[in-house]
């Protein structure tokens, strides 16, 4: 019978639900050129529910920069990393789920700004290290994210208790952080007295001693997910593990007590070693 | 005790051919599934699929009899399966598992189906996709600019 298949005529739920599944440089790059009907399927907002820019070159000359610029026609130099957060952001009008930052070329103030007005359903954001201003700003936006349920940044801000005091009063289903920095006791405490359902919770490559890690075991009694791999300023001895066993998941691989035997654990500051706060 | 007796249905492909299945394998698609529950007809049941031609529909149950038993598995004996089984569909047979598992409400071979041609997709350019799907560029110049356009408004 009909033994000739077209898939330029495939029903658009069909063709939205492959499309979906592709990196965004595809999906903005190649697919709406390929036909009417599959440049129609591509700006269904359901083809913009995860928004990971993480593997994209911002770089102003990168090979994806002037592919774009080529493609799209638009002046040289002209392809900027907000100009493409808007296109990708209105593309998903509203239902994007899921927002992460590249690394490199993050976002300024008026980017994260713009993504806390835009992007208001979002479940899982994902943040580069942020320039300071954005960094203060940071809490305040965070009441524009009320299904909020994971957040995981490159750094440890300096307005985390602000934050953390923000995501327990906005966000109901806050259920997963991830960062790295220094762990100080008034940290372990505003996690355990704020975000008390935590479930999952990833400190790699933290710095902090036994005694936040332990109020944290401690405090944060629905935790499923704990890893703290690669962390400095303490053991797992077998205090922790027996502290830690109702937690399903614990990593903690190559923890080290401290670096360098000339420094005293209490007084060693963990941040130069890893050049975090310049 | 009444010996266990398979409850059967019988599905028709367009093209009239008949398939007669388990009842738990069918109702591995919710539209069959549903069907039945509406009924409230218990044997000698006949559900026409239309749409899905014998070749395909031959393929989709494959699929569904080994679901229908996916608690008989290890999960990753599951996962192997469906890999091979969604290697060895080509082109063609892929559009019409898509169609097929789209218009009977079967979740999982969409997603496999789904999965399968996004990774035929990834990194091509239009020239590129449009050859290996057989699609004809039916836009006009002026759209292909109307597209740039649109993008554009974002950089001004």
């Amino acid at each position: 019978m009909e033994r000739s298949r077209a898939w330029e005529v495939m029903d658009t739920d069909c063709l939205s639900n492959i499309f979906r599944r592709l990196d965004v440089d595809d999906r903005v790059l190649a697919i709406p050129f390929v036909c009417k009907s599959w440049y129609h399927a591509s700006i269904d907002p359901l083809c913009w529910l995860l928004l990971d820019l993480r593997p994209l070159d911002f770089m102003p000359r990168s090979p994806f920069a002037l592919r774009f610029t080529k493609e799209y026609s638009l002046q040289p130099f002209a392809f900027t990393f907000s100009g493409f957060l808007k296109l990708v952001v209105h593309r998903s009008q509203g239902l994007a789920s899921h927002l992460m930052f590249p690394l490199v070329f993050g976002p300024s103030l008026d980017d994260l700004v713009f993504s806390s007005k835009k992007c208001s359903s979002l479940k899982t954001l994902v943040l580069p290290r942020l320039e300071q201003e954005a960094e203060n700003q940071l809490p305040e936006l965070i009441k524009h994210w009320k299904d909020l349920e994971e957040l995981e940044m490159e750094s440890k801000p300096s307005s985390f208790l602000e934050l953390v005091a923000q995501i327990s009063v906005h966000c109901d289903k806050f259920s997963g952080l991830k960062m790295f920095g220094h762990i100080r006791m008034e940290d372990s405490w505003a996690l355990v007295n704020s975000l008390p359902k935590l479930k999952c919770l990833n400190l790699s490559k933290s710095c902090m001693s036994k005694e936040e890690l332990m109020v944290m075991i401690e405090g944060l009694r629905e935790m499923e997910s704990l890893i703290v791999n690669e962390c400095i300023g303490f053991q797992v001895d077998d205090e922790v593990k027996r502290r830690s066993l109702s937690i399903q998941n614990f990593e903690y691989e190559g923890c080290e007590l401290r670096v360098d035997d000339a420094f005293d654990t209490h007084e060693f500051d963990c941040l130069h070693v890893f050049g975090l706060w310049g | 005790m009444v010996g266990v007796k398979k409850k059967m249905v019988t599905l028709v492909s367009s093209d009239g051919v008949e398939f007669v299945v388990e009842k738990r394998v069918a109702e591995q698609s919710l539209f069959i599934k549903n069907a039945l529950n509406e009924g409230g007809v218990e044997e000698k049941v006949m559900i026409p699929i239309p749409k899905v031609t014998s070749d395909t529909l031959s393929s989709v149950l494959e699929y569904c009899e080994k679901h229908a038993s996916a608690t008989e598995f290890q999960e990753n004996e599951i996962e192997e399966w469906d890999k091979e089984y969604i290697e060895k569909a080509d082109l063609d047979l892929l559009y019409y598992l898509l169609q097929a598992s789209y218009s009977m409400s079967i979740m999982g071979l969409m997603e496999l189906g789904a999965k399968k041609v996004a990774s035929l997709i990834r990194g091509k350019s239009p020239q590129e996709i449009r050859e290996l799907f057989n699609i004809k560029n039916d836009f006009t110049p002026e759209q292909e600019e109307e597209i740039r356009r649109e993008m554009q408004w974002n950089y001004e």
